[in-house]
């Protein structure tokens, strides 16, 4: 079996058995949620003794200054800022310095300030795929020590969040704990409700045969209308995009996730009839598409000119009023799956979080921070607010649950987890390859080469860089 | 030892004293980073595994000599650089030769026009990146407005190379004009006034008093651009980070994509093979000016 089966049975079983769990807690949290935030709007929080969960401590003896490297903005640096003052409040003596920065350039910097070694850095908030190569440079503390003197937070942690984005080496759920994963994410399928009832469409569509259709439906140039759009630029983005399609069509980056195996198989009927399904959709593509990354195509789908993105990553802005044109027109759901017996919905799952360095000289400090930051409601429900309310999109089960009424997408997110696949195998090279299929997906689409190529050129070019990781000889 | 030789040698000592900081600072930030990337450049280095390190001879090279998109990449670095260039040099000569007037709105002007040169590029890169978009963007607007068909602009594989000079050839002509139009009014007014008597006008004016009297100035300023064309980069990475596809990836941009996907050592051997490709083709630009200069002294000695 290969990882990716072996981590997507994982999750989905997971998943199941916390689905029954949760809908107990459900019933009095959702309920208390839905209140709070419908009286206070998100817009402000409710300090009382209520809000306290099991995990609630106070520790004013605890000194020290915790230095946290992460990209600015959205769903990074934000959640973090909005739920500070509750770490204040319980660690007055601690002092937490957010250090935000550019998002584009961060995977490459981040890596930099790991390979440091430098202890100035105390945490590193980072996207998920990258932990494997920051574990090869001995970058992550192991956190278990620090997890099991909580066991109650701790088993509230693995229980409420999906293992796919959990980072343990190995990785099973017996595997050793290096980060904390409070944010996740997966590929939707966001379509445009009203367009496609006027257009006749009644139905999500299921598979890609669908979908194209939906797209040829809604495609109207003239009336500046794109029945198509996806994150298409050259290198990584462009990669995730053909792997999300290829995964739905049964395909995998490689033969088998172990000893012996790590042999590429994109050229295969999978990995064509994935590209090929993608150059049909793109005849519909909106025009900056080629270029896109999600801004561009989150602002051209709440602009109305790109009006169909089956496999674009979850966002709240597009059924946000004050970014989107439509905000209650906008549907979420799974990704469609190919046609073919091996074909199912498989989104690709992301997820950002923290992990305290090995450097660090303020190690406990430092954990009780991120541990604080991906507490939930578990320690204080206020922190759920703040997380939320700060444009946090949680990898906790419980809190898409609760937080389900504001945030439509989460719906779809909770669909997506217990079948996702990880948007990145687990390994250090893990961005080095995305780059390479992502530009031979590139040269595809602008006609510089043909699909049978591409996808020779895609096995090639990761074969190498396996060969020179020395995954064999 | 006499007292000269003494002293010659304290002289000596002196000397490198003083010339040491330099010198130091000169191995520290050119000298050794340029042999360590010499060095990267024969190695595999993934920045995401930075244990695997190891030498492989010329593969590097090998590697990009063989890949389309690095030929494609120079490619679009000289066609960057021959277009813009000469296009900010064509049009910031005819801005200078109209502002080469005793008019008082000429100050005006001159101080209007430079505007452009002072704006940060990453500013001046998402707004016309904005302005550009072919949905909601202004040109697009504009052009309608007018009942013209909108363009793609630099969301299209055919039409964002040109997006982007355009953009460039906005921000960089009036530096041009500003140059040019300083070496313009260093005219003597006696040789003016000489051809003026003698009725020199027009094209003639232009191509046997004004260019040749401002030729100095041309040179310079000619290589001032032609240098900063070649390692453009923000500008580029700005507005298209060398797409659509492949549209724009000039050199620079393509160095740094390979960068960012931890190819260390194929980061390295591109920058050096782009440092040889540029070079040879500056010399071979400059010896044909420098032809050029030597022709036209020798016709004006005639």
């Amino acid at each position: 079996m290969s990882g990716w089966d072996d981590l997507y049975k994982r999750t989905m079983a997971e998943s199941k058995a916390m689905k029954e769990k949760i809908s107990r807690r459900q019933m009095m949290k959702i309920m208390a949620a839905t209140a709070t935030t419908a009286t206070v709007g998100m817009g402000s929080r409710i300090a009382s003794a209520d809000t306290k969960g099991p995990g609630w401590y106070t520790d004013d003896k605890m000194k020290g200054k915790v230095t946290m490297f992460v990209s600015a903005g959205q769903r990074w640096e934000l959640p973090a800022r909005g739920v500070l003052p509750l770490f204040n409040e319980r660690f007055p003596n601690i002092e937490v310095d957010i250090q935000a920065g550019p998002h584009g350039e961060m995977v490459t910097k981040s890596m930099m300030l790991a390979t440091s070694k430098s202890s100035a850095m105390d945490v590193l908030y980072t996207d998920f795929g990258q932990w494997p190569a920051f574990h090869a440079v001995n970058a992550m503390e192991d956190l278990e020590p620090f997890a099991s003197k909580d066991p109650g937070w701790y088993d509230d942690y693995n229980k409420d969040t999906p293992t796919g984005v959990q980072y343990r080496v190995p990785a099973n759920a017996d595997g050793t704990l290096y980060g904390l994963t409070g944010d996740g994410n997966a590929k939707l399928h966001f379509y445009r409700q009203d367009l496609m009832h006027a257009a006749g469409i009644h139905k999500v569509p299921e598979t890609w045969e669908e979908a194209l259709e939906v797209a040829e439906a809604l495609h109207n140039p003239d009336k500046d209308q794109y029945g198509f759009i996806t994150t298409a630029r050259r290198g990584g983005f462009a990669g995730w995009v053909f792997w999300g399609m290829l995964a739905s069509y049964g395909g995998e980056w490689f033969d088998k996730q172990a000893e012996g195996g790590w042999h590429p198989t994109f050229n295969n009927d999978k990995g064509y009839k994935a590209l090929e399904t993608l150059m049909k959709l793109m005849k519909f593509r909106h025009p900056v598409t080629l270029n896109a990354t999600d801004n561009e195509c989150n602002t051209a789908l709440a602009n109305g000119s790109a009006v169909y993105a089956p496999i674009q990553w979850g966002t709240a802005v597009l059924q946000n009023p004050e970014f989107s044109k439509f905000p209650n027109d906008i549907g979420t759901d799974l990704v469609p799956r190919g046609e073919t017996a091996e074909s199912a919905h498989r989104p690709l799952m992301g997820g950002l979080g923290q992990y305290v360095s090995a450097y660090s000289e303020n190690k406990e400090a430092a954990w009780e921070w991120i541990k604080h930051l991906n507490s939930g409601d578990y320690t204080d429900s206020r922190i759920s607010d703040a997380y939320i309310e700060h444009t946090g999109q949680p990898a906790r089960i419980s809190m898409l649950n609760k937080y389900e009424n504001i945030r439509p997408h989460f719906a779809g997110l909770k669909k997506s987890f217990p079948v996702a696949v990880s948007f990145v195998p687990l390994i250090p090279e893990a961005f080095t390859l995305s780059d390479i299929i992502g530009n031979e997906v590139t040269s595809v689409i602008t006609g510089e080469k043909s699909i049978d190529d591409a996808l020779k050129a895609m096995d090639k070019g990761v074969e190498g860089v396996m060969m020179d990781s020395g995954y064999y000889g | 030892m006499t007292h000269k030789s003494i002293l010659r040698l304290s002289e000596g000592r002196i000397a490198l004293f003083l010339v040491l900081p330099t010198l130091i600072i000169l191995i520290g930030l050119a000298i050794f980073p340029l042999g360590w990337a010499g060095a990267l450049a024969f190695r595999v280095e993934n920045l995401f595994r930075p244990d695997i390190g190891k030498w492989v001879g010329f593969r590097n090279f090998k590697y990009l000599l063989t890949e389309d998109t690095f030929w494609k990449s120079i490619r679009l670095t000289l066609v960057w650089c021959v277009c813009v260039v000469s296009i900010q040099m064509a049009l910031g000569f005819l801005f200078a030769m109209m502002l080469d007037t005793r008019a008082r709105i000429v100050g005006v002007l001159r101080t209007l026009i430079v505007i452009p040169v002072f704006i940060s590029p990453i500013a001046m890169g998402l707004t016309w990146q904005f302005m550009f978009e072919p949905v909601t963007g202004v040109i697009n607007y504009c052009l309608e407005l007018l009942g013209l068909p909108g363009g793609t602009w630099h969301t299209s594989t055919d039409t964002a190379l040109m997006a982007v000079m355009i953009a460039d050839i906005w921000q960089w002509t009036p530096f041009v004009t500003l140059i040019l139009l300083a070496g313009m009014q260093g005219i003597s007014p006696e040789v003016i006034e000489a051809a003026r008597l003698d009725k020199v006008r027009g094209w003639k004016y232009i191509t046997k008093i004004v260019i040749p009297l401002i030729w100095p100035v041309v040179m310079v300023v000619l290589l001032l651009r032609l240098v900063d064309s070649i390692r453009i980069f923000d500008l580029v990475y700005i507005i298209t980070r060398g797409g659509p596809g492949t549209a724009t990836l000039v050199a620079s941009v393509y160095d740094f994509t390979i960068f960012q996907a931890g190819r260390i050592g194929v980061m390295a051997a591109y920058g050096f093979l782009i440092l040889i490709v540029i070079n040879l083709v500056v010399i071979l630009f400059l010896r044909l000016l420098y032809r050029q200069e030597k022709e036209a002294r020798i016709v004006q000695k005639a």
